[in-house]
């Protein structure tokens, strides 16, 4: 019998989501647990939701493949070090998930998974803080060691949590929060106004400001809230170790029709930007992804239901119809409570609030809800099993 | 946003409501949101939820039925849904608008309901502030009236906030139709009045009302009568109703001096209207919005009251504020009725590993229902002799035994279910189904439920929950069996009662107890293996979510956390592992060593945990708050302040820094900081010397000062340049000196 090749993914820069999923067919195609590589690239440039599906393709690859994440450089150099794996998400989930990071030269990385973790805990949780301006002589106002991300393309923010096998955490910055939507909300909208907007606007130019802003807040705290309850426990109740995380970024365009190109390869979407964003003329777009490595929406729903092991045995067309009545509906797995279950929904209500297009990337599912005509409609595509579930949210930042 | 929740009798049936304000800047969407997260036990009791719109907009019936309820009506599937709104100028309450559950309210009901709820949410607002001062012997007030009492309302203190300004408002409605012009008796109103004016530009579309008010209590002195005068004339270049507010009426005289003002004028009499926000005494005609005749608040004329030894203290007549306060200095001591109290208890038990502190109830589904600063596990009991044969005690008492056994769907409820099962197929030979439930369910949705039906009023069931603080979730069980037509007899087991008093308590036992038409030896029967005073401190008061606040805003501000810091943190967010079980509950560098507690004191002997000793100090300082014991620690007491002596804490009374840091995290700042400068300073300076000790035993609590300061929980302090340098070498150093970093900032 031919051995396999041990598997080796490559990840460019600029690489499309189109293509993480044909790698994540690859990944699935495979039955062996070989040791596998990624070669990763420290950029991944613009295109929107990269950072979440790559991480989402680090955690699937490193589940079934004890991984080796390989940098395309010959050296390390401290600011590059800096600025990918202590502050992109991309690079963070790397070195938090494989096994080992090694440059070509196999040097390996001089910080350890440790060290970065212990860094990023003492400054909130806050991985990446994406500014084009410096701060004042004088000024503290940005936090202290965290380098600009040399390549980015306009302000973000990532904040991150890291499970370990015993404990479930929160990121430092929201510790306490969890389940107590109002501090939360409030939290992450000081954050958001400190680290990624200038001046006293909040950056939401919509008709109804204080709605969006809600929206938006809402959006973050049910969907973080989600990944926390269901997000982080194996089907025997375990902790599974890993990243969750909240990224924020900022999209900008001189022309609406430019971000067509970083939608390639993502049909839905492109359809989305040529019938809502294009025709608005909408300049400036903010991304919202909220990532787990958790057993998925569906996983985590059928085994609180006591039906886990029919997750393998339902068909597409069941998948798909179960998966949008668990965002849609309030369907939920706090069986005992009346009222519960409105987590999910309260998302879908606030991407038409936006006026967002949303992704939700989990299982075997790849789903979209957008507006179609007037009305917001779900979408399905099949896809390759993914560890875990990836919400993104995309939307412009003013009404039309 | 404001909400009240409470049971209101009305003429044939008693309902629990919860209240609610939806704030103007709220989406009905968010006010859902809002219900869920913070009152989700209390949802699982209400029959209903009553929200007011907001207080300055009009609306029709039909207007109100076609907002928005469609998320509200999600979150709250079993319970009625009543809006509070009015319309030209008049209160009303709509029909029941979820179809799912509740009935709609007669007329006559919802009659009572509205005058209940403007009597219940004012009240509130009197108990809720400091507007009620009372001093004992020797002191005496001297009233803004020159008459001498041991209390005094002052209502100018309900203004604290705007929920509070707006519902006063709401209520006064009716008496602002017309109204153009409104004159307070003194300024000490004038928020409120001010508040009203604009709120009544919006509501009737209209420029404000003018306001003007009078400069201080008028006790019938010529020359305030010609202000008054002067005020009414103001009043008369306006045209329309004149309104004149007061804060409260006891006798009836400032009325009187207002007439006689009038007549003074060519104001007509009946321009003018009078309305007292509070009602004082039952005699009294004068329209009011809340009637606290019942508070009694006798009063005495100068002639009347023997000054000996005796020490005055005066209300202002113009901020009607007392001119001092008075510290009352308290020592904690040993508790002279440890069964009654649960100090026995909680000493017999320690170790068992049945206490936690900062944690979370979580219902079997994994839904979070609170928070619980002592939390008790009390299935872990069974492992002490003394609860186990207590439990079975009680079961195989029950007379007739019981026929179903109802619990709350919660893990401790499931583990004392089946060990009652296993007890009773001993002692009766009987084999009950076990059903768990929070109430409120159809008994179509709980097929056990439907047993119910068929029992005689000679049967009985169980309800049976492991802890019970005020008895309201068993209340509201029985309210649910009442629903389902049950008409037997039940009996209530109760592992641990945890009230926050025993007249609480006591007061729940005579009311689950009663039976309609049945004699004493058929009512229901209500029995508890333990009874132990202790704290409800949720989030708000728990200290362990005040410490984890101080670091979470740390770190939003901006600074790196150190590592011992970090760690910390993680562990009181830990919502998986409940780590503050054993040793961990005071703050302490990594490398040093836990606090322990050493033989003989008074309040906990040794072999217990941290949880075990914060019990023991939090049941001791709640029986002094509570006024049933003979060492009383009324907190926030004003002008009369009870404080506790800092030897408590930092002295002579209590050795082991264990038991300081206890009372340290137990107590409120108020209870612990003196109002008058001289006991402060010096409080301030003994808090220094243990910081700076150089004996090790002492200045262990150290961490523990630094945090209560930086958190705000005692007054904020300063080092000089000699004092850090002894704290350097500290291994907690590296926590000391961030922890006054975060208290220098105003975090």
């Amino acid at each position: 019998m031919k051995a396999l090749v041990p598997p080796s993914i490559e990840i460019g820069k600029n690489i499309t989501l189109a293509e993480v999923e044909s790698r994540l067919a690859e990944i699935e195609a495979r039955s062996d647990r070989d040791d596998a590589t990624l070669h990763l690239a420290r950029h991944l440039g613009p295109n929107f939701f990269v950072e979440s599906w790559v991480t989402a393709l680090i955690a699937t690859l490193s589940s079934r493949h004890p991984l080796t994440v390989r940098d395309w450089h010959r050296n390390w150099e401290a600011p590059e070090v800096d600025q990918f794996f202590k502050a992109r998400l991309s690079g963070f989930s790397a070195l938090m998930n494989a096994r080992g990071v090694e440059n070509d030269s196999a040097q390996t990385l001089p910080v350890t998974p440790a060290q970065v973790r212990a860094q990023t805990s003492s400054l909130g949780g806050v991985l990446e803080r994406n500014v084009s301006v410096l701060p004042p002589e004088g000024v503290d106002d940005y936090l202290p060691g965290i380098e600009m991300t040399r390549h980015a393309e306009g302000r973000s923010i990532t904040i991150c949590a890291v499970d370990s096998d015993t404990q479930r955490n929160v990121p430092v910055i929201f510790s306490g929060l969890m389940g107590n939507r109002k501090s939360f909300i409030s939290s992450f909208l000081n954050l958001k106004h400190r680290y990624m907007e200038r001046g006293t606007t909040s950056g939401l130019e919509h008709l109804d400001q204080l709605a969006a802003e809600e929206a938006l807040a809402t959006f973050v705290f049910e969907a973080f809230q989600n990944s926390f309850e269901h997000g982080c426990r194996d089907q025997h109740g375990k902790v599974i170790p890993g990243v969750r995380s909240i990224l924020l970024r900022k999209h900008a365009s001189i022309d609406p029709s430019g971000f067509l190109a970083r939608a390639q390869g993502f049909p839905a979407l492109e359809e989305f930007l040529k019938q809502e964003i294009i025709p608005g003329g909408h300049t400036k777009l903010l991304e919202v992804s909220v990532s787990d490595q958790g057993l998925g929406i569906l996983g985590n729903y059928l085994h609180s239901q006591g039906r886990f092991a029919e997750r393998t045995i339902l068909s597409g067309e069941e998948r798909r119809d179960l998966l949008q009545d668990l965002i849609s509906g309030p369907l939920t797995s706090k069986t005992t409570f009346p009222g519960a279950g409105q987590g999910l929904p309260n998302v879908t209500k606030a991407v038409q609030t936006l006026g967002g297009f949303l992704t939700v990337r989990t299982d075997e599912s790849w789903l979209t809800y957008g507006k179609q005509g007037q009305r917001y409609v779900f979408q399905s595509i099949d896809a390759a099993p993914v560890v875990g579930t990836h919400i993104s949210l995309l939307f412009p930042l003013r009404s039309r | 946003m404001f909400a009240l929740e409470d049971t209101f009798e009305l003429s044939d049936r008693s309902i629990r409501v919860l209240f609610v304000d939806r704030p103007k800047t709220w989406s009905h969407g968010q006010l859902a949101n809002e219900l869920y997260d913070d009152h989700r036990p209390t949802l699982l009791q209400a029959d209903y939820v009553v929200v007011r719109e907001p207080v300055d907009s009009q609306a029709t019936a039909a207007e109100i039925k076609t907002l928005p309820w469609t998320a509200l009506l999600e979150r709250i599937p079993n319970c009625g849904l009543l809006v509070l709104y009015s319309n030209r100028f008049q209160h009303r309450i709509s029909k029941n608008l979820n179809p799912k559950a509740g009935e709609d309210l007669s007329p006559q009901q919802k009659g009572e309901l509205l005058a209940r709820l403007q009597q219940r949410e004012i009240r509130h607002f009197v108990e809720s502030s400091n507007a009620l001062l009372r001093v004992t012997h020797p002191w005496i007030l001297r009233l803004p009236s020159n008459k001498y009492g041991q209390e005094f309302l002052r209502v100018g203190s309900i203004q604290t906030n705007k929920p509070a300004l707006d519902a006063i408002f709401f209520w006064m409605l009716p008496h602002l139709k017309d109204c153009t012009v409104i004159l307070t008796e003194t300024w000490t109103i004038s928020s409120l009045s001010l508040n009203v004016s604009r709120l009544l530009a919006n509501y009737r579309n209209t420029a404000p009302c003018r306001v003007d008010m009078l400069s201080r209590y008028h006790n019938g002195a010529i020359e305030l009568r010609a202000e008054m005068k002067a005020a009414f004339e103001r009043a008369e270049l306006t045209e329309g109703r004149i309104l004149f507010l007061m804060s409260a009426s006891m006798s009836g005289r400032l009325q009187q001096q207002c007439l006689r003002a009038l007549d003074l004028t060519n104001i007509p009499v009946n321009r003018v209207s009078f309305l007292s926000l509070i009602k004082l005494n039952d005699k009294i005609t004068t329209d009011h919005l809340c009637d606290l005749s019942d508070l009694d608040l006798a009063f005495q004329e100068e002639t009347e009251v023997d000054f000996t030894n005796r020490q005055v203290i005066e209300i202002d007549r113009t901020t009607f504020f007392p001119q001092n306060m008075k510290d009352r200095p308290v020592l904690i001591s040993q508790d002279k009725q440890p069964k009654e109290s649960g100090s026995e208890a909680l000493e017999a038990y320690k170790g068992s590993g049945w206490l936690s502190l900062h944690r979370d109830s979580k219902d079997s589904g994994g839904q979070t229902l609170r928070h619980h600063c002592i939390y008790f596990d009390v299935p872990k009991l069974f492992a002490v002799p003394r609860f186990d044969r207590g439990f079975q005690q009680i079961l195989v008492s029950l007379d007739p035994p019981p026929k179903l056994i109802i619990t709350p769907p919660h893990k401790a409820g499931e583990q004392l279910a089946a060990k009652a099962a296993q007890i009773l197929e001993i002692a009766h030979g009987l084999k009950p189904p076990i059903t768990h439930t929070h109430g409120g369910e159809s008994d179509g949705a709980n097929p056990e439920l439907s047993l119910l039906k068929e029992l005689g009023e000679e049967d009985s069931i169980m309800i049976l929950d492991d802890v019970s603080i005020t008895g309201e979730q068993l209340s509201s069980l029985q309210a649910s069996l009442r629903r389902l037509e049950y008409r037997g007899r039940i009996h209530y087991v109760i592992g641990i009662a945890r009230p926050p008093a025993l007249t609480v308590w006591n007061d729940r036992i005579r009311k689950l107890k009663f039976r309609k038409g049945y004699p004493e030896d058929r009512r229901h029967t209500v029995n508890s293996v333990e009874r132990i005073v202790m704290p409800d401190w949720r989030r708000k008061q728990c200290p362990w979510c005040r410490e984890l606040k101080l670091y979470l805003q740390l770190a939003q501000y901006g600074i790196p956390l150190v590592e011992d810091l970090v760690e910390r943190l993680q562990l009181l967010d830990n919502q998986d592992d409940y780590s503050l079980l054993g040793n961990d509950a005071f703050l302490r560098a990594k490398e040093d060593n836990p606090l322990e507690l050493t033989t003989n004191s008074i309040l906990l002997n040794t072999g217990g945990s941290h949880a075990d000793l914060i019990a023991a100090v939090a049941n001791r300082v709640q029986r002094m708050r509570t006024g049933e014991d003979a060492d009383r620690l009324t907190s926030g007491g004003f002008p009369e302040h009870d404080v506790l002596c800092s030897s408590c804490y930092f002295g002579n009374t209590f050795n082991d820094s264990v038991i300081r840091a206890a009372v340290l995290r137990v107590t409120t700042r108020p209870e612990l900081e003196f109002s008058e400068d001289e006991a402060e300073r010096a409080r301030r300076e003994l808090t220094v010397s243990i910081l700076t000790s150089e004996k090790r035993n002492e200045s262990d609590l150290s961490c523990e000062i630094l945090l209560a300061s930086a958190s705000g929980h005692l007054p904020p302090l300063s080092l000089t340049e000699p004092q850090w340098k002894k704290l350097e070498s500290r291994p907690e150093f590296a926590i000391l000196k961030q922890l006054f970093q975060g208290a220098s900032r105003d975090l």
